[in-house]
């Protein structure tokens, strides 16, 4: 009896010690990250009958167990991907707006500058001090795109950098945790019921980890091992294997790099947009927000090029010679043959021609193409607009040469083999940030004056005058077509035949008032004249040559006023705009990455409280558990030495 | 709820961090003064902001262009006050010139007068601005506009281009006029030409038709006045081709009937619509002399001036020519007056646009300010009232950290 006695209060005292141990385990790891607190599960042994009754027979420890919940653990995984997702958007999209939207690093100071310069050297169209200024201007420009332009693309290469760097950590964590796999298997496996709780919080918190750098599934097997899963299925963890992953470059676009997952001997690409974590929201940042603002950007130089050489090539200079290139040329042959990628995969000869002209800035779409060659001829094509999407010209393209217009962009097919399966990407805008650069360099050949110039003959003896002569296309007189001086002579005062600088006859015969839109001379001159008043028989006008006409200034206010003109979207959206419709829409995503980050981050924070509420330590609690353990354990103690006691007692009474 | 030890460390953590960094926010906004500093804090009240700093800059283009203009424009003013000046002292030295009281002496002395001012106006109508470019010239600012050659006859060298500056959205401002429209394209009074008819048998002649009222004649250009012989001794003067009869004023008896044949005397003056006929020969039944009026055409200020310096020394004139050559000079001088007075009113309204457009801008200037201030710019009170309570949370923050770190039952046991 005494020893029942004994036993009893052994278990007790065995019990309330290892209650003791695990209290003294969670107050010691209380500020570890990720620990789960522990508690012993303690039972009644089982009762022994005695004669007609059940006598209790002491305490016993089942397991000792971690307190935490496998839901919490997953709603932390999940938000801790998301929150690193929209951070990585969040703080790559801070920095980008603040860089647009700075006056010192945006482009909005030097593009209004830039067209105001203009107005400024129109008042002294002939002092080369104001052009040099005008120079300036247009450099800074220049440099201004060049500088984003690099910038973007830096950033761009940065992201691709970071993704072979959180592929590796990916690799490190994915092998650490096929190692836990193993090792909880064999531990929990042997038939114990024991959990290896260290380990299982140890496996938590690098899941907890990976999840943060990329999105996981995480699936439970039956031997206590976890599956992980990457990108809706892939597998990353198997058990106690791991695969690798990898970052290369994307086949279609040798300026990204994608990942990519080792599945034995094969490798698989991760699609980039629901990879999640830091990686998912790195690849977000560079697919959705700095690829788009590069080629926007270039869009932008790409308008204001086209536009400011064309009415910059229909002025004349200071010294009388028509203008040259204002900015290069952003269609030159090296530039035109940037613009297209074949895919890598393509097969061989990889000898095709291709060029892509940048050609009617209102046309322009801020995207990138896809051509795909889908067969069965050769020449069977779909191109797809990248924006948005839509497939926006498909057909036979025939016999190289041929060429491709879409969207203000003609896609040249020079020569080569082109085949049913080829896929080519076409980067109209990409390039030119970086290659905007002044094709003018002396002040004197700024073309600021017109070529072209009005006289009535003075003894002319109605009222007509010419209000305007301007050249609209400089190719008739480059051609010669246009001999100047052209001569209008009224037969009647309301006909009128014109001569040229060769004596013959234009055109004869002309009504007056013209009906056509270029006024009095026949469109194909490239010419715009315009008359008013009534001129009578015998009355003749002249248009001439603009030579040393040095005060002119009609082509720097043309020039200047390119940009408030609506030249871009269909005519709806002015050149001095357009950099701010570019930051709007990043400012928008930035503030939009940022309500999406706080709220990322409240989830995270609310269900860590989930968390720690359950499986945190309390030290409180500890304490309050200690010395009720320890008054437990105190308890049993002295109900040995009663045992004791009692069998003294009994020995003494014996013994007399 | 239960609560964890660290979740409770952490929370408390969290909330000094939270305070901290808003009240660096506010600390930030109030150090830039600054409520929108990047397109992410208020897409569209950046956007706005956006296009009302570039307004701004265009604005301050537009002020310095009206600046600009208004100088030009001054300068051409003051220089066509000069020269109107000149031609006043011009008009004024033709009408002395007319009076049949002057000798060889004084009209030489008078022609030279004229020869100086001459030169002087040359000069004037070659004015320069303030940057060295011609007024006048057009297009053309390097080109002195007039030239005289070496046989003294002037010519026009520039063009009829007027420069324009951008003064606002759309508006542009001439700075300037065409010369040549200003001084060179004046009506030359119009010279009535007689002529014989070839049918004629007789030799009846006038000498060159002298014009007395130039009004007159112009009220008759493009028609004919014709002189027909009906006997070898009488003539009637019509009006063709309507046959109108034409009214004598000088040169027949008083109480002539406009239609009566007129008794010829060789060497008769007549005098009828604005202009004076001499006859002289023989003239037979049948015979008739045209008067026509000759085209407009134009003649330049200067060659007015020099061909009136000429015709007051000229000994080869008689008094009825050189009157006409100085009428004519006083005509053009009117001309000349004329249009540059048109050119003066258009000045006064171009100046007065221009202060119209800059108290405009002045204007749309400050309340762009005021739109841009709203927009971008920080309440202060508002901010300073909001850093004093976040500096209160943080504080108190603070300090319920320091009060409840010391709780720990642990403290209690001994």
């Amino acid at each position: 009896m005494a020893g029942d006695l004994l036993n009893i209060s052994l278990s007790g005292i065995q019990a309330n010690r290892l209650n003791l141990s695990v209290t003294g385990q969670n107050i010691s790891n209380a500020n570890v990250e990720g620990y789960s607190r522990q508690e012993a599960n303690l039972s009644t042994r089982p009762a022994q009958r005695d004669g007609s009754f059940f006598v209790g027979s002491g305490v016993t420890i089942d397991q000792v167990r971690r307190v935490a919940d496998q839901f919490l653990t997953r709603q932390i995984m999940l938000d801790s991907s998301q929150k690193q997702q929209t951070q990585a958007m969040q703080s790559g999209l801070d920095a980008l707006d603040k860089m647009l939207s700075s006056e010192n690093s945006g482009l909005t100071t030097d593009l209004n500058r830039f067209f105001l310069s203009f107005q400024a050297v129109a008042q002294s169209p002939s002092s080369v001090t104001a052009r040099e200024v005008l120079l300036g201007d247009a450099r800074g420009l220049a440099n201004r795109f060049q500088t984003l332009g690099g910038d973007l693309g830096q950033r761009i290469k940065d992201v691709n950098q970071q993704l072979d760097t959180l592929s590796g950590q990916i690799n490190e964590l994915s092998s650490a945790i096929a190692r836990l796999n193993i090792n909880i298997a064999v531990l929990s496996g042997n038939g114990s019921g024991a959990q290896p709780n260290d380990m299982l919080d140890q496996r938590d918190q690098l899941l907890r980890k990976l999840s943060e750098l990329v999105q996981i599934n995480t699936i439970s097997q039956s031997d206590g091992s976890i599956n992980v899963m990457l990108d809706k299925g892939s597998a990353l963890v198997v058990g106690g294997q791991a695969s690798s992953v990898s970052s290369g470059p994307d086949p279609n676009d040798n300026a990204r790099s994608l990942l990519y997952l080792q599945l034995g001997t094969q490798r698989q690409s991760l699609s980039s947009g629901s990879l999640g974590g830091q990686l998912g929201g790195l690849l977000d940042y560079r697919d959705q927000a700095l690829a788009p603002t590069l080629t926007e950007l270039g869009r932008i130089g790409g308008s204001i090029a086209l536009l400011v050489n064309q009415q910059h090539q229909l002025g004349v200079d200071l010294e009388g010679r028509m203008g040259g290139l204002f900015f290069a040329d952003p269609n030159s042959a090296t530039l035109a043959a940037q613009r297209v990628q074949p895919n890598l995969n393509n097969p061989p000869p990889k000898d095709q021609v291709m060029a892509v002209q940048l050609l009617d800035p209102a046309q322009f779409k801020s995207s990138d193409y896809k051509l795909d060659l889908i067969g069965p001829a050769n020449d069977q094509y779909t191109l797809t607009r990248l924006s948005d999407n839509v497939q926006i010209s498909s057909g036979n393209f025939g016999a190289l040469p041929a060429s491709i217009s879409v969207d203000g962009v003609q896609i040249d097919l020079t020569s080569g083999t082109f085949r049913a399966g080829d896929h080519y990407l076409i980067t109209p805008f990409r390039a030119v940030p970086n290659s905007m650069a002044m094709a003018v360099s002396r002040p004197q050949s700024l073309a600021l004056a017109q070529p072209v110039r009005g006289s009535a003959t003075l003894t002319n003896q109605g009222s007509g005058a010419l209000t305007t002569v301007e050249m609209t296309d400089r190719g008739p007189y480059d051609a010669s077509t246009l001999a100047l001086p052209l001569r209008i002579t009224f037969t009647s005062g309301t006909a009128y035949t014109v001569t040229d600088g060769n004596s013959a006859t234009v055109a004869a015969g002309l009504p007056y008032p013209p009906t056509g839109a270029s006024g009095m001379i026949p469109a194909a001159l490239g010419l715009k004249v315009t008359m008013s008043g009534s001129p009578v028989a015998g009355d003749s006008f002249t248009v001439q040559f603009n030579s040393q006409a040095v005060g002119d200034n009609r082509n720097a206010l043309a020039l200047g006023a390119l940009g408030n003109r609506p030249l871009l979207e269909q005519g709806t959206l002015a050149l001095i705009e357009s950099d701010r419709v570019m930051t709007g829409r990043v400012g928008t995503l930035a503030a939009r990455a940022k309500v999406a980050f706080d709220s990322a981050d409240a989830s995270l924070r609310q269900s860590q409280a989930q968390r720690d509420a359950m499986s945190g330590v309390n030290l409180d609690e500890e304490a309050a558990k200690m010395i009720e353990f320890q008054n437990s354990y105190n308890a049993s103690a002295r109900l040995i030495q009663v045992a004791s006691e009692l069998f003294d007692t009994l020995l003494n009474s014996v013994g007399r | 709820m239960r609560i964890s030890t660290m979740q409770f460390y952490a929370q408390a953590r969290n909330a000094i961090l939270d305070n901290q960094s808003k009240l660096l926010e506010t600390h930030d906004q109030l150090a830039t003064g600054k409520r929108v500093t990047q397109a992410g804090d208020d897409v569209v009240a950046f956007v706005a902001i956006q296009r009302l700093r570039a307004e701004e800059q265009s604005t301050q283009r537009y002020l310095d262009n009206i600046t600009a203009a208004r100088q030009r424009i001054s300068s051409e003013d003051t220089t066509l006050d000069q020269i109107t000046n000149s031609l006043q002292r011009v008009r004024e030295l033709a009408i002395q010139s007319e009076s049949g009281a002057l000798n060889t002496a004084d009209r030489a002395g008078i022609a030279s007068e004229l020869r100086a001012l001459r030169d002087q106006l040359l000069g004037q109508l070659n004015s320069r601005d303030g940057d060295g470019h011609y007024l006048f010239s057009g297009y053309q600012a390097n080109t002195a506009p007039f030239a005289r050659d070496a046989s003294g006859a002037f010519s026009f060298q520039g063009d009829e281009g007027i420069a324009e500056l951008t003064v606002a959205p759309g508006v542009t401002m001439p700075l300037g006029h065409d010369g040549r429209w200003l001084f060179v394209d004046l009506l030359a009074p119009r010279n009535v030409t007689a002529t014989a008819a070839a049918s004629n048998t007789g030799t009846v002649t006038t000498a060159q038709p002298i014009v007395t009222d130039q009004a007159q004649v112009d009220g008759w250009a493009g028609k004919s006045l014709s002189i027909d012989f009906t006997s070898a001794s009488q003539f009637v003067i019509t009006e063709q081709p309507a046959n109108i009869p034409v009214a004598i004023q000088k040169g027949v008896p008083a109480g002539y009937l406009p239609g009566t044949p007129i008794d010829y005397v060789a060497g008769m003056e007549l005098e009828f619509a604005g202009t004076q006929i001499k006859l002289s020969g023989a003239p037979q039944s049948g015979d008739r002399l045209t008067l026509t009026v000759a085209a407009a055409g134009r003649q330049d200020l200067l060659t007015s001036v020099d061909a009136l310096a000429r015709s007051i020394t000229d000994a080869s004139l008689n008094t009825a020519q050189r009157s006409e050559a100085i009428a004519d000079a006083i005509q053009q001088m009117d001309a000349s007056r004329d249009r540059i007075s048109q050119a003066r009113a258009q000045v006064g309204a171009r100046l007065n646009s221009l202060d119209a457009l800059e108290s405009n801008h002045q204007q749309s200037t400050l309340q762009t300010k005021e739109v841009l201030t709203n927009l971008e710019d920080l309440d202060f009170t508002e901010a300073i009232s909001r850093l004093s309570q976040q500096t209160a949370a943080l504080q108190a923050a603070q300090q319920s950290y320091a009060t409840l770190s010391r709780l720990s039952l642990f403290n209690l046991l001994s």
